[in-house]
């Protein structure tokens, strides 16, 4: 059986599965940050801050993050694997898909390192 | 749409990221992206990323409704689509007033 050597799980239903679960994840943690702006629309520095450096939101924000990484990966791949193919590229598209995926990789590890930085350091 | 949203924000992201960082870091830093959010240009490039994240998460909801079995018939599809629409214009007007 020929499987493919870039998707996150080696299986379509992990992916699948693992697309919503972050999904409902990055759902909680937006209305989770459009509530702490409704809740009270014009923060200072030190109540913003405050908003993000309890532990619990820095748990969330790292859950967050984490599932971010994990949705954009699938996300990008499944763009990668049904628009950069032999169909549309020709010869090399494995070439290019596996570029494009690499790129997308690299831009989530940055993310993730970013991200970790902001709700975890200092 | 959902996909084109989805790369989209993959992207925007980073705007986001930043503007955080640099509101989180200090005081003048906050001061700084206050001051960036007054810029025309700054307010088109994050409305353009919430306006992205919005429509991704609603029509996110109705995929996931979806995956219930919820509104899968011609009929339901029909329905959930232009309420994604609906729903997602308006949350994106309000946001826009809100950032302006």
């Amino acid at each position: 059986m020929v499987t493919n050597a870039s998707n996150l799980g080696r299986s379509g239903l992990f992916d699948w599965l693992m697309q919503r679960f972050s999904a409902v994840i990055l759902g909680a943690y937006a209305l989770c940050i459009i509530g702490s702006f409704v809740v009270n629309p014009d923060m200072n520095h030190q109540e913003w801050k405050a908003v993000f450096e309890s532990n619990v939101m820095r748990i969330f924000s790292l859950i967050a993050l984490l599932a971010l990484c994990v949705h954009a990966w699938v996300g990008m791949w499944t763009i990668s694997t049904d628009y950069l193919t032999s169909l549309q590229l020709g010869e090399r598209a494995t070439f290019f898909r596996l570029l494009f995926q690499a790129g997308c990789a690299l831009i989530i590890c940055i993310y993730l390192i970013w991200g970790i930085q902001i709700f975890w350091g200092s | 749409m959902h996909r084109l949203s989805g790369a989209f924000i993959f992207f925007g992201v980073a705007v986001l990221l930043y503007l955080l960082e640099l509101s989180l870091q200090s005081e003048s830093g906050f001061a700084l992206v206050l001051q960036l959010m007054d810029n025309l240009l700054v307010k088109l490039l994050v409305w353009a990323v919430v306006a992205g994240l919005l429509y991704h998460l609603i029509a996110g909801i109705k995929h996931l409704l979806m995956d219930l079995g919820i509104g899968e018939t011609m009929k339901g599809g029909v329905i959930g689509a232009s309420l994604t629409l609906l729903l997602s214009a308006c949350a994106i007007v309000i946001s826009g007033v809100w950032i302006w």
